[in-house]
């Protein structure tokens, strides 16, 4: 279903296959998403660590924040914010709902 | 107290500018580069700015190209010595900048070959943007390269040089590359990694002379001589340490800082690179981690605006080689024995280094960055090894 600006809900699949304290990554097109259930509460952001080109899915996750693999930069993934460096710039996020038991996060216009 | 000066504009200085103006905005924070240009990230000097991804523009320090109203900074200014009774800095254009409260992170700079070995001969080090956009045009397809020394700095042009078709040998005086720091499996598997690729290493040889001889340079080694189109030297740093210890401040291989960053005059504070400070195993050094000196810088700013902090950094670097991500957690040179994770024979594989009791002392991760954010956290809490073995890795 498309909102007015032409973003979209996409599902990615369901609660239980993210349990708590864990992450998933999920590809959509060319953007890659990493969902996180923070304790029961699901977050999503680009999967891609914005100081390298490394899969956050691939890192650490720690209570609610995630540490990229290759360099060991950290974010919040509820906010997005680069908490530690060498991260600096912060984390895309995407807003996330749960219909039935579906996680579906809302991604942009294919030509945003 | 409202006026500080930062002596740097490195990563230390620059993160400690920030955090200064953040935590003191009343205050003005004059920032001193002796470069000509803003404050940029070094690591990818040797990585992706030789091999044409990122520019010079691209690796300007977040934050850097606004800084607040509060920080001046001023590029190209030299500070040739501190005047500690007056508390003032002077520059070399003889401009004195007062301050309640001084950091220097003055960095290093590359040792140098020794005169009577190089001669005239253009020898390439590798520490500034400007050595860097120096390099860039030399890295050309089938161009015999040297590059002297198998530390990291060494491996990741010979590694940046492969990718342009350059012809590389790398000379390495010590019996195994990567020597000082590295546990001896490290270096055997780096060694492959770069045969493989078709760099030819030679360990244990050691540069005699260099001279140049009409279009190419000759390098003379104990074999015999080599001939190159480019030399490039990557043979250690050596703090620069001279402002301090020309006012009479600690040194000891860097200027002395205790953990919370403050120097043997109390107005004076240090970090980064240039600093010799407390590590968690083994007595005071300097540790060349860009890590380190990005929390140091902001732990100093901290301590110089009156916060209770300390500077306990678990240092950590990353190297990034073809496509190799070799990351060093704490000091995996200080075990007495060793446990691998995963198959060394492969490209992802961990080596962690206990102490006498079996605590985690540090360790060095090959591809698994898992590893590595437990290493971290292995080394903080002095866990055992098990705690290695337990934790969902790659």
């Amino acid at each position: 279903m498309a909102e007015n600006d032409g973003s979209q809900w996409h599902a990615l699949g369901t609660l239980d296959g993210v349990p708590a304290g864990e992450m998933s990554a999920h590809d959509v097109g060319d953007i890659h998403i990493a969902l996180y259930n923070i304790d029961g509460t699901i977050f999503a952001t680009d999967n891609v660590c914005t100081h390298a080109y490394a899969l956050l899915t691939d890192g650490w996750l720690d209570n609610n924040i995630i540490e990229c693999p290759l360099h060991g930069g950290q974010f919040d993934v509820c906010t997005g914010k680069a908490v530690c460096s060498p991260a600096e710039s912060d984390l895309r996020t995407y807003p996330v709902r749960v219909v039935e038991g579906q996680i579906e996060v809302l991604l942009p216009d294919a030509e945003s | 107290m409202h006026r500080f000066v930062v002596v740097g504009g490195g990563v230390a200085g620059h993160r400690a500018a920030i955090e200064l103006a953040r935590r003191a905005p009343a205050s003005t924070i004059d920032l001193l580069s002796e470069e000509p240009c803003l404050p940029y990230d070094r690591p990818p000097l040797s990585k992706e700015l030789l091999h044409g991804s990122k520019t010079a523009e691209q690796i300007v320090l977040s934050g850097a190209a606004n800084y607040p109203n509060n920080i001046r900074f001023h590029a190209g200014v030299r500070v040739t010595s501190i005047d500690r009774q007056r508390q003032a800095v002077v520059t070399a254009d003889g401009i004195a900048f007062g301050y309640d409260r001084l950091l220097l992170a003055t960095g290093s700079r590359p040792r140098r070959l020794p005169a009577e070995c190089a001669g005239d001969a253009p020898v390439h080090y590798l520490r500034t943007l400007q050595d860097a956009a120096a390099l860039v045009p030399q890295l050309k397809a089938d161009r015999r390269i040297v590059v002297i020394g198998g530390g990291f700095i060494g491996l990741e042009v010979a590694a940046a040089a492969a990718r342009k078709n350059c012809r590389i040998t790398v000379l390495e005086a010590q019996p195994r590359l990567l020597a000082r720091g590295m546990p001896p499996m490290v270096s055997q598997w780096v060694e492959r990694l770069h045969r493989d690729q078709g760099i030819d290493i030679q360990i244990s040889t050691g540069v005699q002379a260099i001279r140049c001889d009409r279009s190419e340079i000759l390098v003379r080694i104990e074999g015999g001589i080599i001939a190159a189109d480019v030399i490039i030297a990557g043979i250690g740093a050596e703090p620069n340490i001279e402002l301090a210890a020309n006012a009479k401040l600690a040194t000891d291989d860097g200027l002395v800082v205790d953990a919370q960053c403050r120097t043997s005059d109390p107005l004076i504070f240090g970090a980064g690179e240039v600093t010799s400070h407390p590590v968690m195993h083994g007595p005071s050094r300097r540790v060349e981690s860009w890590k380190s000196s990005a929390e140091q810088g902001t732990i100093a700013a901290q301590a110089m605006t009156g916060a209770e902090v300390t500077f306990d950094e678990i240092p950590s670097l990353w190297s990034d080689q073809f496509d190799i991500n070799i990351q060093s957690i704490g000091f995996p040179d200080l075990g007495v024995a060793h446990e691998i994770l995963g198959d060394p024979a492969s490209d992802t594989w961990t080596l962690v280094s206990l102490d006498g009791d079996g605590s985690v002392v540090g360790g060095v991760a090959i591809n698994r960055g898992r590893d590595a954010s437990a290493l971290r956290r292995a080394v903080k809490q002095r866990a055992g090894s098990t705690f290695m073995q337990s934790n969902k890795v790659a």
